[in-house]
């Protein structure tokens, strides 16, 4: 629903620019199925990035989205909509931030301001696992469920470049050019990549469970 | 009886071997199961404890995994090894080793490239093979240089794998010490180069690896001594496939063994003291059957040594006890067999005195109490008369009789036995001869008490002899042997009464001396004819002559016919001398048929010799051997002989009259001789006993006897001898009456052959005619 909520946004940006065209990538996988959660960026003259507030939200224990695209300089903020805590850090070089057990929202966002893979945890909860796609890139955009990301431009050549976290050397891998002149375009891309399933939670212990339990009849009383 | 031949010791020895057997065998099989319980205990405890062991360190390697996990997520060592400074990387790595444990402690890239280690000799950025062990078994043990290795690799992340901290744990003796204290085996890991741990004393550890060294093992578990133990050992493969870790378990069988020390310690006392109950226990029942066995063998031993008083007793209601009712039976029906035999054998059955024995027990017991005693010998005259006419049982009756009477008159002062037949034996104690000697007559006068029997009466007569004790001897036998012959000489007394004489036992003597040396005389040339000259009054016939037998014992001198004529009858040696003298007789006669001389002779023959059927025959032989006629000898037999058995004697006089031999019947006139057998008797002569002839007189008693004899032979047409002619008086009564022919000392005492030779020769001169 957010994500419809942010591409309604983009859409909105996009109709703004008198000359936006729509740019439709769809990936799939090294299987020619559809790839998700792949960071697809357009880059070429003439395209600043737009710095626009992002934010990861943890729901469930998972982080939502699974994989954010920024541009650099990009603030991203962290809300817990979960009723636990969580502590959110990230020892990659690009960002190295910890934001320390918190409930809702965090007071600051955090400004990715380095170009590169951050990944971030949860120091609590280490199957949680984020990506935060730092990019110079003048667009960028993350693969839903079929594979498909739109992305807006002007007319204009650009090249394209997709990254995705189970990429074996980790380095975005650029793609054949794109020529965009008015009309929409629909790029197909394949990248080399068997994607992995989400590290799962692990099966809650007897313990935990009437742990839990009597939290909650704690909290009813 | 020995005693291990007893009844007793074998019923105890053998019960007492069964249950040593049983109890032996129940020990051993005891034993044997315990020891083979404790190996196959400890086996299983070495496999119990192999199964800990494996879960034990499993667990210790999930253990340390966490832990290094834990420690792995430590946000601080996850800041410190994403912060990739190398000198402060080393530092938390030994601070987080130290906090679980660890040794060595390194941490590598995902690539395995060595970013920091707490070991000095590793280098930064080497490539250290991130060898992981086998995870079938969860094990993390890893062989090292030295001592095994537990060792953990864990990713260190954050949160996506950006490092692996690695961290090992040795094997170590304290390790082996834990191990030990949880599953109570000994335990020993085994490093390269000889390194061990091991939970053993250094000296037994040392032999267990020699062991291995020189014997590698293939079973799964086997047995091996160390030091002075014995140990049941297991080994287990841990690690990986090309550095495989061994570890061995241990349990000595020893203590296992002992655990059970105690149980067969106890089981040995149970079984001795079974053992003890068994022998006693045995011990008492073989007594209680050998006991009542052993009083009824004595019992029984008592009974066979004739001890019938003392009563079989055992009291027992089982078979002892019954089987000593059947003895005490037996020895009942035995004493009452055995007295009554001993009555019987003691007594006569008749009369119900004692016999001879009995009253030659209770003579020794007198002699040996009594001062002096007397016994009277009777016996009874003419029994076997009795019993012809009186019958068996009068005879029997008359003997009661006796044996009642005389024990009337004794009145208890002595004792009556009866030794044999009609022979009684009267003990008198404490009396002298003069007392016997009354005692005899009034028994005597007793006895002659008539009887009656059957309408007869019966007066018994009996002789009596007497002898004292002491004065006849000391010795029962002799007493009675002694009384007895004093009865037996009493019967040619007139008052048949007679007291022992010494002489008589001499006279005996001889007697059997003459018994028994009679038979051997002929051939001793002892026995000698002579011959008594005869004259014939009437006519001149040829010279005759009485042979008479005459013998000159070697020691006794000469015996007179009158002494062994009688006990050559009775002792049956009678036709033996009859033949000598028939035999000497015809072969002097015809020596002297040769010289020229026909001579006739008369001899004796006697009532034996008249039984002998071939009599006739034989002597018929030796005259035709020595050319002798027959009508040269002449038999004389007496009256007595002939009524011997008349019929038997007629006959044979008969035959020996056909073949010529002249018969005289001797001594007539003192027999009594019939004269109705006479009348058939073919008989030539009358010979009037000597008696009649010794002091004839003309007119006495004698005179008329001979001068009728003389006539009433000259009727009958027989020829009449006088013997015993000793008076010219006699001589010349004898001729005047017409007697035949004479004989006797007046004329010539009977002398040797060659004497007779020579008073033939005077006889051929006419000295008769001056006789005459």
């Amino acid at each position: 629903m957010n994500r419809h909520w942010v591409m309604a946004g983009w859409l909105a940006l996009g109709l703004g620019t008198a000359q936006a065209t729509e740019v439709e990538v769809a990936v799939v996988d090294s299987q020619g199925l559809p790839l998700a959660d792949a960071v697809v960026m357009l880059s070429g003259q003439g395209l600043v990035p737009e710095r626009k507030p992002a934010s990861i939200d943890q729901q469930n224990r998972r982080f939502v989205p699974h994989v954010l695209a920024v541009a650099t300089g990009t603030a991203v903020s962290f809300p817990n909509t979960d009723d636990i805590r969580h502590q959110v850090y990230s020892f990659s070089s690009p960002k190295r931030f910890e934001l320390p057990l918190y409930h809702g929202l965090p007071s600051m966002p955090v400004v990715f301001d380095q170009p590169g893979v951050v990944v971030v945890g949860c120091n609590i909860h280490d199957w949680m696992v984020g990506y935060v796609y730092v990019t110079a890139a003048g667009r960028s955009a993350v693969t839903d469920r079929q594979g498909q990301a739109r992305l807006e431009a002007p007319a204009g050549r650009y090249q394209l470049a997709l990254w995705h976290p189970d990429l074996s050397d980790k380095q975005e891998v650029a793609q054949p050019t794109v020529e965009v002149a008015g009309t929409p375009v629909a790029v197909k891309l394949q990248l080399a990549v068997q994607p992995k399933p989400l590290p799962a939670e692990p099966a809650s212990t007897a313990f935990e469970d009437a742990f839990h339990k009597a939290a909650h009849d704690e909290a009813h009383l | 009886m020995k005693l291990i031949y007893s009844f007793q010791t074998r019923i105890a020895g053998s019960l007492f071997l069964l249950m040593l057997v049983v109890i032996a065998l129940v020990y051993l099989t005891v034993k044997a199961a315990t020891e083979a319980s404790a190996v196959r205990q400890s086996y299983d405890q070495l496999d119990t404890g192999a199964r800990v062991f494996r879960q034990v360190l499993d667990e210790r390697c999930r253990r340390l995994n966490d832990a290094v996990r834990v420690l792995a997520a430590d946000f601080g060592f996850r800041d410190a090894v994403a912060s990739g400074d190398v000198p402060t990387l080393r530092s938390v790595l030994a601070n987080h080793g130290a906090r679980v444990g660890a040794g060595d402690t390194y941490l590598l890239d995902m690539d395995g490239r060595l970013i920091a280690s707490t070991v000095a000799a590793h280098r930064e950025g080497e490539h250290l093979p991130t060898a992981v062990a086998s995870d079938n078994d969860g094990s993390c043990v890893l062989a090292g240089t030295g001592l095994p290795q537990l060792r953990v690799t864990v990713p260190v992340r954050a949160p996506l794998p950006i490092a692996q901290v690695v961290m090992s744990f040795a094997m170590d003796q304290a390790m082996a010490q834990e191990f030990r204290s949880l599953i109570n085996l000994d335990v020993v890991f085994l490093g390269k180069a000889a390194l061990m741990a091991s939970t053993l004393a250094d000296e037994q550890g040392q032999q267990l690896v020699q062991a291995l060294a020189t014997s590698p093992q293939g079973d799964d578990i086997w047995q091996l001594p160390l030091g002075d133990r014995l140990y049941q050992v297991k080994r287990l493969t841990l690690g990986t496939v090309d550095g495989p870790v061994y570890v061995y378990l241990l349990r000595s069988l020893d203590v296992a063994l002992a655990e059970f020390e105690p149980l067969l310690r106890q089981l040995a006392l149970i079984a001795g003291g079974a053992l003890l109950a068994a022998l006693l226990g045995a011990l008492w029942l073989a007594r209680s059957l050998a006991q009542p066995l052993r009083q009824l063998s004595v019992m029984s031993w008592r009974i066979g040594q004739g001890d019938y008083g003392v009563k079989v007793e055992v009291q027992r209601r089982d078979e002892f006890g019954r089987l000593a009712q059947v003895l005490e039976g037996m020895r009942q029906g035995i004493a009452e067999r055995e007295q009554r035999l001993n009555h019987n054998a003691l007594h006569d059955a008749l009369t119900g005195l004692p016999n001879r024995i009995l009253a030659e027990e209770r003579l020794r017991v007198f002699i040996a109490t009594q001062p002096q005693l007397s016994l009277l010998y009777v016996g009874l005259d003419g029994f076997q008369a009795i019993n012809e006419s009186a019958g068996v049982a009068g005879g029997d009756r008359m003997l009661r009789m006796v044996a009642e009477r005389a024990q009337v008159l004794l009145a208890g002062r002595g004792c009556v036995s009866r030794p044999v037949g009609d022979e009684f034996l009267v003990q008198v104690c404490r009396m002298g001869l003069e007392g016997a000697v009354w005692l005899a007559e009034q028994l005597r006068l007793s006895l002659a008490e008539p009887i009656e029997w059957d309408g007869q009466l019966f007066r018994l007569s009996c002789r009596i002899g007497v002898v004292e004790y002491p004065r006849h001897g000391d010795d029962p036998n002799l007493l009675i042997e002694r009384a007895r012959s004093a009865m037996l000489d009493a019967g040619q007394l007139p008052d048949r009464l007679r007291v022992y004489d010494e002489g008589r036992d001499a006279a005996q003597q001889r007697r059997l001396q003459l018994v028994h040396d009679l038979p051997l005389a002929g051939e001793r040339g002892e026995l000698m004819l002579v011959f008594q000259p005869k004259v014939a009054l009437r006519g001149n016939g040829p010279p005759q002559a009485e042979v008479l037998l005459r013998w000159r014992h070697a020691e006794l001198g000469m015996v007179s016919p009158g002494e062994f004529i009688p006990l050559a009858e009775r002792s049956g040696s009678m036709a033996g001398l009859t033949r000598w003298v028939i035999q000497t007789a015809i072969r002097q006669l015809a020596l002297w048929q040769t010289q020229g001389r026909e001579v006739k002779v008369s001899l004796n023959v006697s009532a034996v010799d008249l039984a002998d059927v071939r009599l006739p025959e034989r002597v018929m032989g030796w005259l035709d051997d020595a050319g002798v006629s027959a009508r040269q000898l002449t038999f004389e037999i007496t009256e007595s002989a002939i009524m011997a058995d008349p019929e038997v004697a007629i006959a044979l006089l008969t035959r020996l009259s056909i073949l010529g031999i002249r018969l005289s019947v001797d001594d007539y006139g003192t027999g009594q001789a019939s004269l109705a057998h006479l009348k058939r008797l073919p008989v030539d002569e009358l010979k009037i006993d000597q008696s009649f002839v010794k002091e004839l007189a003309p007119d006495n008693d004698d005179a008329v006897i001979v001068r009728s004899t003389i006539e009433m032979g000259h009727n009958l047409g027989l020829e009449v001898v006088a013997e015993g002619v000793e008076e010219a008086q006699a001589l010349a009564l004898l001729r005047s009456w017409g007697c035949d022919v004479i004989q006797g000392y007046y004329i010539s005492r009977p002398v040797p052959a060659a004497e007779f030779e020579a008073w033939m020769e005077r006889q051929s001169l006419p000295v008769l005619e001056a006789l005459a």
